[in-house]
């Protein structure tokens, strides 16, 4: 039976290695294992999908050629322009280990590193950080005027003003809330489903022939999770493409 | 022997190379539309914007939670960067809304 087995319980944090440096906890987790995880997947399928470097592409390399291409055309492209060039390597890295640990998670027994908000906010202030730097690199103190929208009269904009900073403040948690909510959603609805399976299978008679629905349930859930895998972490990567543009080209876009 | 600059003609896999070059620009040609779609479902959507919403909602109640603390005017900054942050929500939506519009217009074109 699943009692005892909370559909919350996947997102527990366990210490692997217990490290303390300094009263700090540094320990090595299972969130850790899976973030080193990630990274060693999408290096590997990179490196190696590239390696043979053949004018007709295997079938590794069609996958590794087409995910390059579609940030780099279709979204970074897309969206900067010419001066996404220099960011292309950011935002593919991110898009990569977005999808990566987004796609891991989805094995069963495995953690989901994206549904811990932490790590999503971490990421998305990383961006935030990136526009800022950017912006005041590139425009200097010219910069506030993206606080500032053209065309508005002058008497409205004590109130535009404050609206503007918090439009632009509420985008790292928008960013982070979306991915995380994403994954803890899909991976609760899951095991929520698994776990019908289990108990109506339990009960005997009719239910545990009924227990057809939550599998079928289960399945279709699944397919729409590796979709939302992939598209979540390309709407991370277009979303940091957008702030970013509109930090090099303020308002002319 | 230090011809190793050799023509698009005589190397025969350059020429096939070339060849089938010409050829998938001339299928792009003739199907302008089969350009790899874009994700971007109805609950892609949804999560965007209510995402968007929430945000801007929550930021405004967290700064009018810090001026009331650095202020002490207990009520004053909730309610009016709460309500600012309302403002700032709406003013969200509609620009996710607008980019999303555009990124579909782009599609179809």
């Amino acid at each position: 039976m699943a009692a005892g087995h909370s559909p919350m319980e996947q997102f527990e944090i366990n210490k692997l290695i217990p490290i303390e440096i300094g009263g700090l906890d540094l320990s090595f987790t299972n969130s850790s294992l899976w973030m080193l995880l990630a990274i060693a997947a999408g290096s590997a399928l990179l490196t190696l999908g590239v390696k043979r470097d053949g004018i007709i592409p295997g079938r590794t390399q069609s996958i590794v050629e087409l995910m390059y291409d579609f940030i780099e055309r279709n979204t970074v492209g897309n969206v900067m322009g010419e001066s996404g060039k220099k960011f292309f390597p950011f935002i593919f890295t991110l898009f990569i280990f977005i999808f990566f640990t987004n796609f891991l998670g989805l094995i069963p027994y495995s953690f989901t590193v994206t549904s811990h908000i932490i790590v999503t906010f971490a990421m998305a202030l990383m961006v935030f950080a990136l526009v800022l730097i950017v912006g005041f690199w590139t425009h200097g103190l010219h910069f506030f005027s993206l606080f500032v929208p053209s065309g508005a009269p002058a008497w409205i904009m004590p109130l535009l003003v404050p609206i503007e900073i918090i439009s632009f403040l509420s985008r790292p948690i928008s960013l982070s809330v979306r991915l995380a909510a994403n994954m803890l959603a899909g991976h609760t609805m899951l095991k929520v489903f698994a776990g019908f399976i289990v108990t109506m299978l339990g009960a005997g008679g009719i239910l545990s022939v009924l227990a057809i629905a939550p599998l079928i349930a289960g399945v279709l859930v699944t397919a729409l999770e590796v979709l939302v895998a992939a598209i979540q972490a390309w709407v991370f990567a277009l979303l940091t493409c957008i702030y970013l543009n509109e930090a090099v080209h303020l308002h002319d876009h | 022997m230090v011809t190793h600059q050799s023509g698009p003609d005589d190397d025969p896999d350059d020429r096939r190379l070339d060849d089938l070059g010409r050829r998938i620009e001339a299928v792009r040609e003739q199907h302008p539309e089969a350009k790899p779609a874009q994700p971007s479902g109805r609950l892609n959507v949804v999560y965007r914007l209510s995402t968007e919403f929430v945000a801007a909602v929550f930021v405004g109640l967290a700064l009018g939670w810090g001026f009331d603390a650095l202020t002490g005017w207990k009520p004053v900054g909730i309610i009016l960067f709460s309500m600012l942050g309302i403002g700032a929500a709406f003013y969200n939506v509609f620009r996710a809304a607008r980019q999303l519009s555009a990124e579909q217009d782009k599609q179809k074109e």
